[in-house]
């Protein structure tokens, strides 16, 4: 009888183990979802903002066609990727996506800038300097949220590697996530904007 | 019924508990004992002589076995909710609502919540939604008023009106007072122990039920069959064990938990003024054939943390965890007696003596009329009236968008904190120093300068109300940049030469908020059981008030007395004013914060009679006042105390 009690008692206390590992990896993968929909808000913004930025830039920037096509392009491929994203922000392939499109939307609109040097008049528009402004602020609060979101994915990842952690999390199917990385490395910074 | 006296009763409801669950753990063991000895005498009675039902030993055995299994399964859920109100939440599948969210009703949402917190004088809460439920029901969860949490469901976003989501935000917001989801959160790990004696034996009989068949059939053995048959039967037996354990805890639940959500009707109508908010909801609830029906697995334990009723079952009367709809619609609006929740409701009929028997005495009700004085602020703590919902709303839309848009957004937020402060301890200056650039992350300087332009134009009155709403967002920082905001603040105050009241509270509600959010921070244990062991204490925050009210300090200091001078020991004094600064403040406070709730009442009472000696509460008074009542956790609502002119 007594090693029939042992027995249960290891068993209750593995399973009460498993469940501990289970709710926590939970815990820490509703942080980093939460923490996404901040950047999430704020990508939206942004996307928000170009179109009224373009609007306003193609006035003044007839013979810059391409690059403007280019900004809207990259930008509605990036709501695209951040659409996929927002559902599930545990999907490593769709996170890697969405990075990859918003530094291709973030070069865009660095050559947009750079460009918009040479037209004065664009410059002292006052629909644009305050266009770019919000734009900036937006970028700022996105590398703000970002930075928050990357490090509670990195929690998470921690966690989900560790021994035995790792068995039950491969068996309850969580799978690693991604760092939310704008990759290249010239485009990291936010586009320099300077009127 | 004031704010201590539900404290104390939550308490006493949780020696009830207590109680019953010890009821529920020795009937369990019994049952297991019996149910084993009748096993093994049937296994092992050879030779059939007489069957003894007494063995001290196995009793002892099963009682410590049993026990450690309920304890375990108690203690593991108790700990993995210590971490508050949002593991609750997202236990049950809630989604944070963002501040700076979009969508127009979760925009809604989080106003009414705002307007809420600032009137209660406690920091807004974290708010989730339940995408998936969509039935009408909310809840509050935590394990105090700092870290709590509200959750609605889809529903309840979509189908209720803003009276009505007013009404349901207030009925949460009492049990928050009321001490009641600390209790709430008890009750979840009893229920939890109890269910896993249950659990245990649904693995038992399906385990032994698998591999029990297939050894039955590979080796005829009549003792091996007999063996797992008698274990799949002592499995089948835990299950029905397991089931009156449950029975136990709805009966706990539904004993408890229905009378509190009739006090908690009543506060919500008493909070706005408004039962047809309230009793509109509780009817489209009504209307729906599902209820307020939760379909998340967890919703059963957590069933009485809800509004309504989160599931149906054939025994509603005996183990409902709420009072019918009707019940409930009827006490808050008598007009409506007797009606079944109707397609056509109309808010007309007037509410007349609601609450002729379960109104909580004085408190809000003198908060809507009269004066400052001290006895209307003490009725009111914990309780909200419609003149301070009122209040909220006036200082919310006095506060420039800009700002309130900023208190939404983390990077924001933080730069609103540091932009605050900088207003408060050096005015109208836009220069930042030196060292904040150095220190914090450029985004942040330029975000705080940005601020800096609206805050310099604003008013000292804002800056608490901002710093209540902007909560939610500073617990999205990471915990990296919490430190570096930490760090700001720390060089900040040491930048600052003379001590600061503003800087002082704010400390106290970061701290208090974000320190328990971001790490592990025990509450202190009740040392102080009377005020006599507190006598320097006292001492240090009477006079640190009475400087604080600028002129007749003597006069503020006696008046902070009367209300308690049979309780202290002797040598209470005025001291001189270096000696009661806000380091010693703090220490006092710390001291203060670990005395018993009828202690902490009395203390407050002499804090109240303090700052309005003179009549005129100073915006000194005020903050300092918000500081002390943060660490003694008793929320005055802001609007009883409004500040006179500096």
């Amino acid at each position: 009888m007594i090693p029939t009690i042992v027995i249960l008692v290891i068993i209750l206390i593995l399973i009460g183990w498993s469940v501990g590992i289970y709710n926590k990896l939970v815990s820490y993968r509703n942080r980093f979802k939460n923490a996404f929909s901040q950047i999430d808000v704020q990508l939206k913004r942004r996307y928000d903002l170009i179109p009224n930025l373009v609007e306003v830039a193609k006035n003044y920037m007839k013979h810059e066609r391409e690059t403007l096509e280019a900004v809207i392009q990259a930008r509605n491929q990036a709501q695209q990727a951040e659409k996929n994203v927002a559902g599930q922000p545990e999907n490593a392939e769709a996170m890697s996506n969405l990075a990859g499109a918003e530094s291709q939307l973030s070069g865009a609109l660095g050559r947009l800038f750079a460009l918009s040097e040479n037209y004065p008049d664009l410059k002292a528009n006052q629909n644009m300097m305050q266009l770019s402004e919000e734009l900036t602020s937006t970028e700022n609060k996105v590398a703000f949220a970002r930075q928050a979101f990357n490090d509670a994915v990195m929690n998470y990842n921690i966690y989900r590697e560790k021994f035995p952690n790792m068995i039950f999390a491969n068996a309850f199917g969580f799978s690693e996530a991604r760092q939310f990385t704008v990759d290249s490395p010239d485009e990291r910074e936010a586009p320099k904007v300077s009127f | 019924m004031d704010f201590f006296e539900a404290q104390d009763r939550a308490k006493r409801n949780t020696k009830k508990l207590v109680f019953y669950y010890a009821l529920a753990v020795t009937g369990i063991i019994f049952s297991i004992y019996i149910v084993t000895l009748i096993f093994f005498n049937s296994q092992f009675n050879v030779e059939g002589g007489e069957v003894s039902f007494w063995y001290p030993g196995w009793l002892l055995t099963v009682s410590v076995i049993v026990g450690l299994i309920i304890a375990s399964g108690t203690l593991y859920r108790v700990s993995q909710l210590r971490k508050g109100g949002s593991a609750v939440a997202e236990m049950l599948g809630g989604r944070k609502i963002n501040p700076s969210t979009t969508d127009t009703s979760e925009q809604r949402l989080m106003n009414v919540v705002e307007e809420m917190s600032i009137a209660s004088g406690i920091s807004v809460p974290d708010v989730y939604v339940l995408d998936k439920e969509e039935n009408i029901n909310a809840f509050a969860a935590g394990f105090s008023p700092n870290d709590a949490a509200i959750g609605v469901t889809r529903g309840t976003l979509e189908q209720l009106n803003r009276d009505e989501l007013q009404g349901v935000i207030a009925h949460e917001f009492s049990h928050i007072f009321n001490g009641d989801m600390r209790f709430n959160i008890r009750l979840i790990g009893v229920l939890n122990g109890i269910l896993i004696i249950h659990i245990l034996g649904m693995l038992i009989t399906r385990s032994v039920a698998f591999s029990g068949a297939g050894r039955v059939s590979s080796n005829r053995n009549g003792k091996g069959g007999n063996g797992a048959i008698a274990i799949i039967l002592f499995g089948i037996s835990l299950i029905v064990i397991g089931y009156i354990g449950m029975l136990f805890g709805r009966m706990i639940q539904s004993a408890i938990s229905r009378q509190r959500e009739y006090l908690a009707d009543a506060a919500a109508v008493q909070f706005t003024r408004n039962p047809d908010g309230l009793a509109g909801a509780l009817n489209k609830i009504g209307l729906k054939s599902e209820g307020g029906e939760i379909k998340d697995g967890h919703a059963m334990e957590m069933s009485h943390l809800f509004f309504a009723s989160s599931f149906q079952s054939a025994l509603n009367k005996l183990f409902a965890t709420h009072p019918p709809l009707e019940e409930r619609i009827k006490a808050i609006n008598p007009a409506l007696a007797g009606a079944k929740p109707r397609r056509k409701f109309t808010g007309k009929q007037k509410a007349n003596k609601a609450f002729s028997s379960t109104e909580p005495s004085g408190g809000g009700i003198l908060a809507d009329h009269a004066a400052i004085t001290p006895e209307v602020i003490l009725g009111a703590i914990g309780t909200i009236g419609r003149r301070q919902v009122q209040a909220a709303g006036q200082i919310m839309s006095d506060i420039p968008t800009p700002l309130k848009k900023a208190a939404h957004e983390p990077l924001s937020a933080q730069a609103l904190m540091f932009a605050v402060m900088f207003e408060a301890t050096a005015k109208q200056s836009s220069e930042l120093p030196g060292w904040f650039y150095e220190k914090i992350d450029s985004a942040t300087v330029k975000e705080t300068s940005r601020l800096m332009e609206y805050t310099k134009r604003g008013d000292r009155s804002w800056f608490i109300p901002l710093v209540e709403i902007s909560m939610p967002s500073l617990k999205n920082m990471s915990e990296v940049q919490y430190k570096q905001f930490r760090e700001g603040m720390e060089e900040l105050s040491r930048n600052t030469k003379s001590d600061h009241l503003f800087l002082f509270a704010l400390d106290k509600m970061v701290s208090h908020h974000l320190e328990s959010f971001f790490s592990e921070k025990r509450k202190p244990k009740i040392r102080h059981y009377h005020l006599k062991t507190l006598g320097h204490e006292l001492s240090v925050l009477l006079s640190a008030l009475a400087y604080s009210s600028g002129n007749e300090t003597e006069k503020a200091f006696k008046n902070g007395l009367k209300p308690i001078k049979e309780l202290i020991p002797d040598g209470v004094t005025l001291l001189p004013e270096s000696k009661c600064g806000l380091l010693a403040l703090d220490k006092a406070l710390n001291e203060l914060s670990a005395s018993a709730n009828p202690v902490k009442k009395y203390i407050i009472s002499s804090v109240i009679h303090c700052i309005t000696a003179d009549n005129i509460v100073t915006l000194d008074e005020a903050e300092l006042t918000r500081a002390i009542t943060e660490v003694l956790g008793a929320p005055i609502p802001m609007g009883v105390i409004r500040p006179g002119n500096n």
